[in-house]
């Protein structure tokens, strides 16, 4: 069955990816760890590391992910999970009971809860008709599961042996350390006897006094030697209910597990969004294309850094800062410069998140998104380490960089932020010059955080962008970027300036 | 099983909820001292009686029903009395018994009421044997039912049944119980058996016994034993709330019947409190609903009775169809004495007790409501008048067709002029939509008015001055435009207030000469010199 809500041919999945490390630098590691936690047993992380190939396959996810906004639909869907889980977790009590009696009976609930939810699903989805291409045609195959004999034999065998369980009555008597179990027949209830004798004197309701006794699930020896005696007694239910657990012990349809695992996807992505969402900001469904090609984002942000904040003092849209970039066909790389502190790895981060979420098929954090369907996100992520594993840090740099390079496809978006703090400016200079050159030619897609400035010009293929600066106000950081020309040493000036430090001033200091 | 003594066909509840009406009654017509002569320190007798006397029985049957009832017991205090002292027994030594509280498991509990109700067999049976031995006894219908009841109900084959089910519960020969199987198989829906009949020695080896498993539980298996005493627990709790609920129902109905008996008792006592002083009492004859006033020979209050040494002043009242009844005179002449006396004996009445009389007859009334002075009337809005007229408004909003209403001083907390209009403008409506009024009042104008209005509905009664050959005895007799304040003035001024008037003439007139002598000092009252004094 090519059936899948989560590719339009399940033949042609992509397969996850191995090197994640791409995700840690972007901050991505941490959005589908906490998206995918409770649902860990349904290895979606897997999902959330198999970028799509196509463009169509984006389109279906787009389609899904529409029909999931509808809230009929989302409603029909969740209720569907909310039942899967229960009956998966009837599955995990029954698989922790220790008299096989119980496992089974527990095991009827579990698929009678199953066959609810796909009776409820099949119901909402034939009276919805939700329009993607993934949900019409899972409707249909539901449609078809639930009239099917097999599915309709599952439920209706289990109804009948509920039924045929519940109707056995057996008697109890203990008596001192002696207990015996015989069958029941039809001995009056002793209590409503007393209550008609006594009812004359009646004058008011009666108090309860019946004591609250704890009766957890699990039963103890005795009462578990009590039912053996009982299954001895009605062998006939017992023996039917040891049959059906053995023929149908896997009941679940894979296609439907599948089902259930894709929509746990999409779900846990929009879940996890929802609170921004909420707060106002925005996020759209990217037009992806094929390099070469242009690339347009405006309004876009840190979606890691975003769901921090919200986390911890719930600020509104107001804190978080959106971007714009955009490449022409023939740009390749965008240089971003300015000072320490301004946002420039938050910047690029942003930008390589658009692109791997884009490819995922969800939901970006951006206003409006034309981006390239990447066939890789890689990084090259350097963080101001300590000086003494300086030297050591050049040549992992320089290995983790040349193996970056060495993977660039004209398809794929490279994110640098390179600090080369531990060479000299010269050294750094030519470095990165030869870095951007080789990036260049193999046609990918970059975005390149450097201090060295030079690196932003001399190529029409590249692209500077920098800072914008409050000129009220020029040390204060805006955190927002445009296309302009490097001027890094016009801070270093100011800096100085604000302490009394310009050549002028030290000048004047000394002189007194 | 209903006690019904007190009603022919309600059980009578001590805690019900008294008319709104109920605490100005207490408080006015000093009723309290009535409950503690019926109740002495008995708590349930002091409720009981102040249930039964401020809840009037608006239909006659249900006042017969009493009477009758009260009348055996007259005949023979003896009989409510030891029924009483059994079921009070009974009671007892239930609590005894309940010492449950400090283990609340199921088995103490089923424990101790298998003993509890072991004890109150044995006063089942006692109570049966009382109801045979006095059955001839009575007449009234309250005690012929519950005799034929007692007799009936707690019949030997009942009391054996009863006895049966005690050693049932002993669980002699273990528990029985049998459950179904609910979620995960675990046994659900519980349920207690009678233990099966001993199979006889032929039966057992003849008949095909039907199958069954059995198992032992090796007595140092430690977590087998807690297991099975758990399962135990189960039937047992089942059986233990059947038991006390029994128990409680028992109890509940011993309960009942002190109740009821404790008003009757109450009544004796009073009757005797006031025998013993020489006062008269008598059963009251019931009038036609509807009937407006009253007939009393020698009507007392009893409370004013019992507060002091000898006998109080009777009054005889033919005041039979009379919609209003006003009564005027000199003060401290017995006005509001009578007043409450016509009161407390209609409660009495309607209680279905005697009444404090020689004879009485009246009309059950749907209520009796008060309305008298309250010194509390402090005006927080408006002023005294304002508060007042607030207060009667209420008691107009309870009052109906039949009520009585008894009025003492109404509006003296304003002027004669007004409080004699709005007097007009409230007590003839009344009355003339069929509320029974009794009314008590210094306003001459008010008075007098209603005196000239001629109407033959109206009875209008004089206390007479403290001088008088017989004091405190109402006589019929047109209101008199003097409230005999003149006996008060010289009391206190040692003078005579005429002369001490003419003796000011002779000096300079500061008042118009028309004012004619002597015009008198009213009660709390105003001179106002341009009123014209109607004669």
């Amino acid at each position: 069955m090519t059936l899948s809500l989560l590719y339009p041919d399940k033949a042609s999945a992509p397969a996850a990816l191995e090197d994640r490390r791409f995700a840690i630098d972007l901050e991505l590691d941490q959005v589908f760890a906490t998206a995918t936690s409770g649902r860990e047993d349904l290895r979606l992380m897997d999902l959330f590391y198999a970028p799509l190939r196509s463009v169509d396959q984006v389109a279906y996810r787009h389609e899904v992910l529409a029909d999931l906004e509808l809230p009929q639909v989302a409603a029909a869907v969740r209720g569907f999970l909310e039942q899967m889980g229960r009956a998966r977790e009837i599955l995990s009590v029954a698989g922790s009971l220790h008299t096989h009696l119980q496992t089974q009976r527990l095991f009827l609930d579990a698929v009678l809860t199953y066959c609810g939810a796909v009776a409820s699903l099949a119901a909402s989805l034939s009276s919805l008709q939700p329009p993607s291409r993934a949900l019409r045609a899972f409707g249909e195959h539901l449609a078809n599961y639930e009239a099917s004999p097999a599915f309709k034999d599952l439920g209706d065998r289990a109804r009948e042996l509920v039924g045929s369980l519940s109707r056995v009555r057996y008697k109890i008597h203990i008596r001192g350390t002696r207990v015996t179990v015989s069958a029941y027949q039809n001995e009056p209830d002793y209590a409503k006897e007393l209550e008609t004798t006594f009812a004359k004197f009646r004058q008011e309701a009666p108090t309860d006094y019946t004591a609250k006794l704890r009766s957890p699930l699990d039963m103890n020896q005795v009462e578990a030697r009590v039912l053996e005696s009982v299954a001895l007694l009605y062998p006939e239910p017992f023996s039917s209910l040891a049959d059906y657990f053995a023929l149908h012990k896997d009941f679940m349809d894979p296609d439907i597990v599948d089902f259930e695992r894709a929509a746990q996807f999409y779900l846990a992505y929009l879940e996890r969004i929802a609170p921004l969402q909420e707060k106002g900001l925005a996020f759209c469904y990217p037009r992806v294309s094929l390099s070469p090609a242009g690339v347009h984002v405006e309004g876009c942000f840190d979606l890691a850094l975003a769901l921090k904040a919200a986390s911890q003092d719930g600020t509104g849209p107001a804190g978080v800062v959106t971007n714009d970039f955009e490449l022409s066909a023939a740009e390749r790389v965008i240089v971003v410069t300015g000072p320490n502190s301004g946002g420039k790895t938050t910047f690029c981060r942003a930008a390589g998140q658009v692109h791997y979420l884009a490819s995922l098929g969800l939901p970006v954090p951006a206003r409006s998104a034309e981006v390239v369907l990447a066939d890789n996100v890689l990084t090259s992520f350097v963080q101001a380490e300590a000086l003494e594993v300086a030297r050591s840090h050049l040549e992992d740099e320089l290995f983790n960089l040349h193996n970056v390079i060495g993977r660039a496809t004209p398809q794929t978006v490279v994110i640098m932020n390179e600090s080369f703090s531990s060479t000299t400016l010269a050294d750094a200079a030519v470095i990165g010059k030869a870095v951007l050159a080789e990036l260049v030619q193999r046609g990918a897609l970059g975005v390149y955080v450097t201090f060295v400035e030079e690196l932003a010009s001399g190529d029409d293929a590249v692209v500077s962008m920098g800072a914008i600066v409050d000129p009220q106000d020029p040390m204060r950081r805006t955190y927002r970027f445009v296309r302009k020309e490097p001027e890094g040493r016009a801070y270093a000036a100011l800096l100085a300036e604000r302490y009394g430090l310009s050549f002028h001033a030290v000048t004047e200091r000394v002189a007194r | 099983m209903k006690v019904l003594l007190m009603h022919p066909e309600v059980a009578f509840d001590p805690e019900a909820q008294l008319p709104g009406q109920s605490s100005d009654l207490v408080e006015d017509l000093g009723l309290e001292r009535l409950f503690l002569a019926m109740a002495g320190n008995d708590k349930l007798a002091y409720a009981v009686a102040k249930t039964a006397v401020l809840c009037p029985l608006p239909a006659s049957e249900e006042i017969t029903w009493r009477q009758e009832v009260l009348a055996d017991c007259a005949a023979q205090p003896q009989l409510p009395a030891q029924l009483y002292a059994l079921a009070g027994e009974a009671l007892e030594s239930h609590k005894k018994l309940t010492f449950w509280g400090l283990s609340r498991s199921p088995e103490s509990l089923r424990y101790y009421s298998v003993q509890a109700l072991e004890v109150l067999l044995g006063y089942l049976a006692k109570l049966r044997r009382f109801a045979l031995d006095h059955a001839g006894e009575v007449t009234s219908g309250g005690f012929r039912q519950l005799f034929s009841m007692l007799s009936a109900e707690l019949d030997e084959g009942y009391l054996g049944e009863l006895r049966a089910h005690m050693t049932e519960l002993k669980l002699a020969r273990g528990l029985f119980m049998s459950a179904s199987l609910g979620g995960a198989n675990k046994g659900t829906a519980y349920m207690l058996h009678r233990q099966p009949p001993r199979a006889g020695f032929r039966q057992r080896f003849s008949e095909r016994s039907t199958p069954s498993y059995s198992f032992e539980i090796p007595e140092r298996d430690e977590a087998g034993t807690h297991a099975l005493a758990e399962l135990h627990e189960t039937g047992v709790n089942i059986a233990a709330n059947a038991l006390a609920q029994s128990v409680d129902h028992v109890l509940g109905f011993l309960s009942a019947l002190r109740t009821e008996l404790a008003f009757y008792l109450g009544c004796l006592n009073l009757r005797a409190s006031l025998e013993a002083k020489g006062e008269p009492t008598c059963v009251p004859s019931l009038l036609p609903p509807g009937t407006a006033g009253l007939t009393a020979t020698g009507l007392y209050e009893p409370g004013l009775s019992l507060s002091g040494e000898g006998r109080v002043v009777g009054n005889d009242v033919e005041a039979k169809g009379k919609a209003m009844v006003v009564v005027t005179g000199a003060n401290r002449g017995g006005k509001s004495t009578f007043l409450r006396s016509v009161a407390v004996a209609q409660l009495m009445m309607q209680a279905g007790m005697f009444v404090a009389a020689r004879s009485f007859a009246a009309a059950p009334a749907p209520a009796v409501l008060t309305h008298f002075k309250r010194e509390e009337d402090r005006g927080f809005q408006g002023g005294k008048f304002d508060e007042e007229l607030r207060r009667m408004s209420r008691v107009i909003s309870a009052l109906s067709p039949g009520c009585v209403l008894l009025s003492n001083e109404p509006f003296a907390s304003t002027n004669e002029r007004e409080g004699s209009d709005v007097g007009r403008q409230v007590f003839v409506p009344l009355a003339g939509a069929g509320v029974r009024v009794f009314l008590v009042t210094h306003l001459f104008d008010l008075a007098g008015s209603l005196y000239k209005m001629g109407s033959p509905e109206y009875l209008f009664l004089r206390a007479p001055r403290q001088s008088s050959a017989a004091p405190f005895r109402l006589v019929e007799g047109a209101p008199e435009a003097t409230a005999y304040g003149e006996d008060v003035y010289r009391r206190i001024f040692g003078k005579d207030p005429r002369e001490v008037a003419l003796g000011r003439l002779r000096q300079p007139a500061r008042r118009p000469s028309r004012r004619p002598p002597g015009n008198i000092a009213r009660q709390g009252g105003q001179v106002d010199p341009g009123m014209k004094t109607v004669l």
